[in-house]
């Protein structure tokens, strides 16, 4: 698994690549929390993930719960089919927002909060 | 033909186990979708049993993980001889609750009984043993 963070000014995108398992995600989890700030907007693009396991999900509640916390945002972007499905059945698509490209998720970000 | 992998039910046998379930995958010939599926159940459950039928418990023994391709499609047995825990018994997580509440655990066996097609689970004072089955996918349109 690889992380890539570019923090712009306004938006924080975080390109993760691989796996995301109980060997994985300590990383991701060590990684992606202390980006959550007041107000935050962050973009999780996702196209380069080919796996995510419970233990994956595990990570993105405590994400969700941290920036819901801090009013921040985040959507995810370019989920694998199988990636979307995981997250679907668990209800997980509830609540994160999602879009087909990173140009869409970002334009998103641009528009007030529904 | 049937192959098999006995290795000791610690956490490090996660990875070696599902490798396993990838290449015995490949030679079912399953597809990205199918093998993510099987891949999946096989960790979930592997996990499982690893965390609460051996370590959590304090008990030691090996998994042995062997694979059989059939007519009916790609079969998977986790055999292991840690505490006694039918999956299907576990309790199902709210999906309704928001994310706020949500436990951080209990999605596992969820998703490992979601991917798969058929699920079998048995066991007596030798051990106890799943059967992950993913059906082979239709070849004609007739059935």
């Amino acid at each position: 698994m690889n992380v890539d963070i570019q923090p712009e000014k306004d938006v924080i995108t975080v390109k993760i690549s691989g796996e995301l398992n109980r060997q994985t995600v300590p990383d991701l989890q060590d990684k992606l929390l202390p980006l959550i700030s007041t107000g935050c907007k962050i973009l999780m693009d996702m196209r380069d993930v080919s796996y995510i396991s419970s233990a994956g999900l595990r990570v993105f509640l405590l994400i969700y719960r941290q920036v819901d916390h801090e009013h921040g945002r985040i959507v995810l972007t370019g989920l694998q089919e199988m990636i979307h499905d995981t997250m679907s059945i668990t209800g997980f698509l509830d609540f994160f927002q999602t879009y087909p490209t990173v140009a869409e998720g970002l334009n998103a970000l641009k528009q007030p909060a529904l | 033909m049937m192959k098999a992998l006995r290795v000791e039910g610690t956490l490090q046998a996660i990875e070696p186990i599902v490798k396993f379930a990838i290449q015995a995958a490949k030679e079912a010939g399953l597809d990205d979708q199918a093998t993510f599926r099987i891949r999946l159940a096989v960790d979930e459950l592997i996990t499982n049993i690893i965390m609460h039928g051996y370590l959590e418990a304090g008990r030691s023994g090996d998994i042995i993980i062997s694979s059989e391709i059939d007519e009916e499609g790609l079969k998977i047995y986790l055999e292991d001889y840690g505490v006694s825990h039918d999956p299907r018994n576990t309790p199902p997580p709210n999906l309704d609750a928001p994310l706020e509440e949500r436990p951080l655990g209990g999605l596992g066996i969820y998703l490992a009984l979601w991917a798969i097609d058929q699920f079998h689970y048995e066991h007596d004072r030798n051990g106890n043993r799943s059967v992950l089955v993913l059906e082979r996918p239709c070849p004609s349109k007739t059935c």
